[in-house]
Order: C-alpha cells, then sequence, then structure tokens
C-alpha cells in the first residue's frame, strides 16, 4: 500500500531533521572549538608599542608566569562596546585583562575607552593588524587565555556574553591554581 | 519567601501536570469518567499554580529583590516601573515561565469553556496539553530555574538589554506566545482526534476557535515585532527575513493553512487527514521558533539566551513532541474515512489551493532559514541567505496565493462556476489592471514588481468588498433592506470580509516602502539644509537630555516643503547608564499615506552629525493593514457558531426579565 507511506513521511523527515539539528548542536559549532589552531600552541610573540603615553609596550615576554586574558577591540566596532561592561567587571575582580588595539587610531581609542571606562592593565597598538594576523584574528572582538607557560588555552571568536565571562573567570582561577 | 512560594508552586505545577497528563488518559480508554473529570480540576489547577508561580517573579522584579539572580541579572532599581515588570520575560528563564503561564491559562480556558466537548475528547485534549506542560515545567525547574538565588546579593542589578526597554518590544513576546502557544490547542484537539479515530465536522467546529484565536495573536505579535523593528533599529526597513522573523512568519503561515483547511473539514468533512498534519506541524514550528531563538543554532540578533544544554533539551522535546504526533499520524490518520469529493474548481478546490501555496510558502521560508546551518554542517561554507532569495521565491509563490483570495468566496462547493466568478469579477479585475497599469508609469524602480503588487492589492480590496456587496444584494434591493441583511450576516463571514480585505492594505504598504521608499544619508552641521525627497531638511544643534536610566543626546530636524514646515523630528541616541549601551530612537511623523523617518547617528566631531532620513510611502499601511487582520479574527471570533457551535439559541419559552 504505498498510500500508508505517504502517511508516514512527514514522521521520517522530521526525525531527520531532528538528528540533523542535534548533529549541528553537539558538533561543537561553537566557535570556540572550531578554527582555532592558536589553542595548545604557544601564543605568538608580539611587542607593540603602549596606546596610552608612558604605558608599558605589551611583548609576549609578559605572558610567562601569568595567567593573562587578552582581548583584541577597536573603538569602531560595535559588539566591541556590547563586550566592554563585561571586562570592566572582570577587570574590577583583579582577572587581569590586556587589550590589543586593533587597526584603530589612537585618537580615536582613547575618547572611546575615557567614555567606556578603561579595564585594561596594558594596552598594545596594532595599527597595521599584524598582531592580528600572528593570533590568527577573524575580526574583533576576540579574547583569548593564555596561561603562565604561555600556552594559549581559549580562543573566543566573538563578542563575550556574561556566560563566557564566567567561563574566562573559572579557566583563569583555574590556570592560576 | 515570596520567591519560595514561586518555586514551591511551579514544582507543584509540575507533579500536577503529570497527573493531567496521565490519568485522564487512561480514564478515557477505560470510560471511568472520575478519572476523566480530574483532566478538568488538575487544568485549573495548573492555571492557578502556574499563576502564582509567575506573579511571584513580577513581585521580585517590582520590588527589585537582589537575591534573585534572574533579577539581578536583568533589572535595575532605576528602571521604570513598566520595564521592570516586562523585564520579567525579557530574558530566557522569565520568558519561559511566561510560555507555560500562557500554556496553562488555554488549558483552563479548554476546561472552562469546553462544556460541550464529548467527555472522552475534552479529557484526551486536557491530558496532551498536561504532557506539553509537563515537557516545558521539566525544563524550567531543572534547567532553568528563575528562583535561583544569589547570595550575597548585590547592591543593585545589571539592568535589562536596552533594546528590551521599548513598548513595543516589551509587549511582543507575550501577544507572540499567546499565538505559538495557542496552537498547542490545536495540536492537542489533534492528537486526541487520532486517539479518539474520529475527525468530524463538529470537532473541526471546536478546533477552529481556538486556531482563530491563535492566529489573530501570532498575527498581532509579527506585526508588533516587525513595527518594534522599524522604529527602534532605525534602518527603515520593516522586514529582514531574519531567523528569528523567520521563526515566527512559519508558524503563521501554517496557522492561516489550518484555519482555512479546518473550514473544509467543518462543512464538508473532507481533508481530515491534512487539517490534522496541519494542526500537530504548526505547533511543532512554534516549538521549532522556541528552539532556534533559544539555543543559539542560528545566530541572530535576539539570540539574547544561548545555552546549548538547554537548545539540546528543547530540541528533545520537540522530537518527542512532533515525532510522537506524527507516529500517532502514521498509525492512526490512514484509518481515516475519506470525506465528501468535489469537483477541483469549487470552494473546496479554492481551499486547497491556498493550503498547497501556504504550504509551499512555509517550505520555502524553512530552506531559507535552514540552508545556512544545512550547509554548515555537511562541511560547507558559512552563507547567509538574504533578501534576494526570497525576493525570488517568496514573492513571486504569493501572487496567485493573493490572486486567488478574491475567488475563493465566490465559488460555490462541491462545484464551482470559474466562468461565472471571472464574469462576476470582471469589474474588480478591470479596475485592478488599470491601477497597475497607472502605477507601472509612475513606478521608478521594480516596475513589474510594484504593478503587479498594486494591482493585487486593489483587486483584493474590492473583491472582499464585492463579495460582501453580492451578499447583501447592494444596489439589487432597497438600501435599508441591504443593511438589515449585512446586520444578519454571520459574523464570520464578515470577519473574513475584513481580513482579505486588511491582506490588501496591508499589501499595499510593503510594496509602497519596497518601491518608492527615499533614503538619504549624510552628515549634517547645524543651520546646513539639504533636499531630500522634495522636502528641504535642516537641524538644530543636538542638546543633551536626562532620562530616568540613560542620557540622550536629542536632535531637533526640520523638514520643509515650500518653505512651509511640514514636520519637525526629534529623534535621540541613548545612552544607559548602568549597561553604557546605546540605542538609536528614529523619530517618525506619519501622515497616513508616508512616514517621515529621520535617526540621529554619531557626530563626527567636527560639529556634524550622521542623520538617516527616510520617506517611506504607505508605510503605516504595512501595520493598519496587519493589526485590521487580527481584528477581522475577532470579529469572526465573535460568531456564536464558533463559540458554541450552534449557530442560533433555542427560543426561551420564559420571558426575559427587564433590564
Amino acid at each position: 500500500m504505498s498510500s500508508r507511506w505517504l502517511f508516514v513521511l512527514p514522521l521520517l523527515m522530521a526525525l531527520l531533521l531532528g538528528g540533523f539539528f542535534g548533529y549541528a548542536l553537539l558538533a561543537g559549532r561553537s566557535p570556540e572549538e572550531i578554527g582555532s589552531p592558536l589553542v595548545g600552541k604557544p601564543a605568538p610573540s608580539i611587542d607593540l608599542a603602549p596606546l596610552h603615553e608612558g604605558g608599558k609596550r605589551l611583548a609576549a615576554a609578559d605572558w610567562r608566569g601569568q595567567v593573562s586574558v587578552v582581548n583584541f577591540f577597536a573603538s569602531w566596532c560595535a559588539p566591541c562596546q556590547v563586550e566592554h561592561p563585561l571586562l570592566m567587571r572582570m577587570a574590577r575582580d583583579g582577572v587581569r585583562v590586556q587589550g590589543v588595539n586593533y587597526k584603530n587610531k589612537p585618537e580615536d581609542a582613547k575618547p572611546w575607552l575615557a567614555r567606556l571606562g578603561d579595564p585594561y592593565e596594558r594596552i598594545g597598538v596594532d595599527a597595521d593588524g599584524k598582531a592580528g594576523v600572528e593570533f590568527g584574528l577573524s575580526g574583533v572582538p576576540e579574547t583569548f587565555v593564555i596561561d603562565r607557560a604561555g600556552i594559549v588555552r581559549l580562543h573566543l571568536r566573538r563578542p563575550l556574553t556574561p556566560d563566557d565571562a564566567q567561563r574566562i573567570r573559572a579557566l583563569v582561577k583555574e590556570l592560576a591554581k | 519567601m515570596i520567591p519560595e512560594v514561586g518555586h514551591y508552586a511551579l514544582v507543584l505545577a509540575l507533579v500536577v501536570a503529570l497527573v493531567q497528563g496521565t490519568l485522564p488518559l487512561a480514564g478515557a480508554a477505560r470510560g471511568d469518567p472520575g478519572l476523566m473529570e480530574l483532566a478538568r480540576t488538575s487544568a485549573l489547577a495548573q492555571a492557578v499554580l502556574v499563576l502564582v508561580s509567575f506573579l511571584a517573579l513580577t513581585w521580585a522584579y517590582v520590588v527589585s529583590d537582589f537575591s534573585l539572580l534572574n533579577v539581578v541579572a536583568n533589572s535595575h532599581s532605576s528602571k521604570p516601573l513598566l520595564y521592570k515588570i516586562t523585564g520579567v520575560w525579557g530574558n530566557h528563564e522569565g520568558s519561559m515561565l511566561l510560555w507555560v503561564l500562557i500554556l496553562a491559562l488555554f488549558g483552563a480556558a479548554v476546561a472552562a469553556f469546553g462544556s460541550n466537548l464529548p467527555a472522552t475528547l475534552r479529557a484526551r485534549v486536557l491530558a496532551v496539553q498536561g504532557l506539553i506542560c509537563l515537557g516545558f515545567h521539566a525544563f524550567i525547574v531543572f534547567t532553568s530555574n528563575p528562583f535561583a538565588r544569589l547570595d550575597p546579593a548585590p547592591f543593585d542589578g545589571n539592568d535589562l538589554n536596552p533594546i528590551l526597554q521599548d513598548p513595543g518590544l516589551a509587549f511582543h513576546p507575550p501577544l507572540l506566545y499567546l499565538g505559538y502557544v495557542g496552537l498547542s490547542v490545536s495540536f492537542s484537539f489533534a492528537i486526541a482526534a487520532l486517539i479518539e479515530g474520529r475527525v468530524d465536522a463538529a470537532w473541526a467546529r471546536w478546533v477552529r476557535p481556538w486556531t482563530l484565536a491563535a492566529w489573530c495573536f501570532l498575527t498581532l505579535g509579527i506585526a508588533l515585532g516587525s513595527w518594534w523593528a522599524y522604529y527602534e533599529l532605525g534602518w527603515g526597513g520593516f522586514w529582514f527575513w531574519d531567523p528569528v522573523e523567520n521563526a515566527s512568519l512559519m508558524p503563521w503561515l501554517l496557522a492561516t493553512a489550518l484555519l482555512h483547511s479546518a473550514i473544509v473539514t467543518e462543512k464538508r468533512d473532507a481533508l481530515k487527514s491534512w487539517t490534522v498534519l496541519l494542526a500537530i506541524l504548526a505547533f511543532s514550528l512554534a516549538l521549532l521558533g522556541t528552539f532556534l531563538v533559544r539555543s543559539g543554532v542560528l545566530t541572530s540578533v535576539h539570540a539574547f539566551a544561548q545555552d546549548p544544554a538547554r537548545g539540546l533539551y528543547i530540541l528533545g522535546f520537540i522530537v518527542v513532541v512532533t515525532g510522537g504526533g506524527l507516529t500517532l499520524y502514521a498509525w492512526r490518520a490512514p484509518r481515516l474515512p475519506a470525506g465528501g469529493l468535489f469537483a477541483p474548481i469549487s470552494r473546496e478546490g479554492g481551499l486547497i489551493f491556498n493550503n498547497l501555496l501556504l504550504a509551499v510558502l512555509t517550505v520555502v521560508v524553512f530552506l531559507g532559514t535552514l540552508y545556512p546551518l544545512l550547509l554548515d554542517a555537511l562541511g560547507g561554507d558559512k552563507v547567509s541567505v538574504g533578501p534576494p532569495f526570497y525576493a525570488m521565491t517568496f514573492i513571486p509563490l504569493s501572487f496567485p496565493l493573493i490572486a486567488a483570495v478574491a475567488f475563493g468566496p465566490l465559488l460555490a462547493w462541491k462545484r464551482g462556476d470559474l466562468l461565472s466568478a471571472l464574469r462576476q469579477l470582471a469589474t474588480v479585475g478591470a479596475v485592478a489592471i488599470a491601477v497597475g497599469v497607472l502605477i507601472s508609469f509612475i513606478a521608478q524602480r521594480h516596475v513589474t514588481l510594484a504593478a503587479i503588487g498594486c494591482g493585487l492589492s486593489a483587486w483584493l480590496i474590492l473583491g472582499a468588498l464585492y463579495e460582501l456587496a453580492r451578499r447583501i444584494k447592494l444596489l439589487e434591493i432597497p438600501f435599508g433592506d441591504s443593511m438589515r441583511r449585512l446586520a444578519g450576516l454571520p459574523r464570520s463571514s464578515i470577519g473574513m470580509t475584513i481580513a482579505h480585505a486588511s491582506l490588501g492594505i496591508c499589501m499595499a504598504g510593503i510594496i509602497g516602502v519596497s518601491v518608492w521608499q527615499v533614503e538619504t544619508i549624510a552628515v549634517l552641521r547645524p543651520g546646513d539644509t539639504l533636499s531630500h525627497a522634495g522636502f528641504e531638511v535642516s537641524m538644530e544643534r543636538p542638546r543633551e537630555v536626562d532620562g530616568p536610566n540613560f542620557v540622550a543626546e536629542r536632535g531637533r530636524i526640520t523638514f520643509r516643503r515650500e518653505g512651509a514646515v511640514a514636520a519637525v523630528l526629534e529623534p535621540e541616541r541613548r545612552v544607559f547608564k548602568t549597561t553604557r549601551r546605546q540605542t538609536t530612537e528614529a523619530a517618525i511623523k506619519t501622515t497616513l499615506l508616508a512616514d517621515i523617518y529621520a535617526t540621529l547617528g554619531e557626530s563626527d566631531g567636527k560639529g556634524g552629525w550622521t542623520v538617516r532620513l527616510y520617506y517611506n510611502p504607505l508605510a503605516p499601511w504595512i501595520w493598519l493593514g496587519a493589526a485590521f487582520c487580527a481584528l477581522g479574527g475577532f470579529v469572526s471570533l465573535t460568531d456564536r457558531r464558533l463559540r458554541i457551535g450552534a449557530p442560533w439559541r433555542a427560543r426561551r419559552a420564559a420571558p426575559q426579565p427587564a433590564e
């Protein structure tokens, strides 16, 4: 009876879709697990001029012996502004956040930080985006967590969500042990 | 203390749902009236308990109880009271609680108003409702508890996303949920009918008002969302084919199909298994909409609550609901007896044509929404399917559907006469074609689209009015008699006329904005003038103004036409104090024939400000049309036949007391 099969067809299609959705959810489509060859590898060595007059340079050598959170940002990027309060809160709670000011004019970045607050311990200027290339950046904002041995432990290719912030705190705490 | 009461009520509701979802089913199978009656009492208890829980959470928001994690994350003591309350559903946990509250209220409504349903059917419908409640309760209690405490409590909260602090968006979710969840009743009826093994005219008559109510709310919810996107996002657009918009459009398309196919089932006892299938799929798509928004499978501007674990639970739930429903369907539907026969050209044929196209449109939207995801999962590129895809598929496919709307009501049941319908609509058709030709001379862009679209709008509006005029024999009999006939018409047919004509109004608005929108983006200095859509536009220096929880820069933009002031608009750019987020507040002046629309952007630091100016002809018609469309549905709902399944009240022997 072929018409019987017609009645089973919707079910089969629904199950196919369900399986597919489950795969999509479980296959770790979350951006931090895919497309970051850096995780588990030593952080790229960079040496960037400070944004603020009299500030310290941001260099790879600083990543030895302490856990660092490195955040790429720019004043022209709207999502950076969205995630900004989370970075502020992290900094207030004593997480060391270092900024890389990506393809941004210092005269634009400074007022932006003055207006929104400056969560960064030190800020390196990456005017031509070279550091971004080293770090395999696909856009801004992106955030890295680097452990005491200078190994990249986490790479988030998206604006931070409150959950990400929690995750970073937990990871920093764990790596600092 | 109050949050604990809310939490307790929620857990209790879960237990009640367990009872409601199981015992009445056994009762209906055994014919035990006591167990069947349990369905009613537990459905009412369910509603009371969830209401207590929801009110407890609302209370926590109103008094800013920062010992609740949910309140801390989404509220702030300086927020206006309205947004403290709407903040309850401006987040994942609260919106799920609202969802289940509406679900429980619908269940209670079926229990309260379903006294004319057969006892077994009622018990089964309520049991299925109970099972759906159970799934959601478990989800909330185990993965998204809104009553989680935070110790020590902070002094103030993080504030709600400012974009959500807006009347349009505040009421968009409740309306949408009323629509989504209303479809759960149609689903429960479909499942109950499959268990009973009986789908008949009476069943269709009971299902229709619930589907219609859901459809009305869904229409309003989608319209409100689109209106919000229009004035808040500041891009002058009203529909972006965003995955989340599509997620609400798909259930709407299927609910529209279900409304029409249920008519065939009611009047002609045909299309039974198709109607049942539509009811199952419409609710499944409503659940899928929830899943897409809540799981982050598709990233979209709306995805403010993303958590894979939750997404997985909802997905599992959808698989159980849809899979269970469709398994039952595959097993029982083939046994449903076939209904009445009819010729292809007939009222039934017209309604099938409508259903076919609506189903195809749903598939188009479905593919457009999920194709990027599919491709990504199969290891392809990341793509996004944009408006061009829909412009090539959805819009042309909707034209024949809209063209058929005017014909349908003129065709007779069983065997219609297309020629006579064509003859009757000849005048309307001629006017519509004339409108189309006229438009093709005026339009400068998208000439074909504009001509066909405007012609079809005229065709729809005039066709609906013509059908009404024919019913009341306007101009054929004395005017007074016509009016008496109008008063005597069933409200469902008046509702239909309103809804069909409104669709034409809405369509005219969509075509108007798509074809004649004028957009000007410029840096404007105080004192400069620029010309935009025939206006001379000038701006005064923006001022700083203080809001309750934001600081705003407010521009004052004057539009003059030949020296006379046509509009003064005051768009704002708001910066919220706690989150430092910015929102744009577009200023709109509407003449009901067109919108003059302006938003204020950033200052360039050299004394100029970026402004976006739009001139949107017929834009208000989009939402007026949609609102009237829903109104048509509500008018139809007041039809006695739909409310109690009887066309006329039996004459009372006893005289009525004078009032």
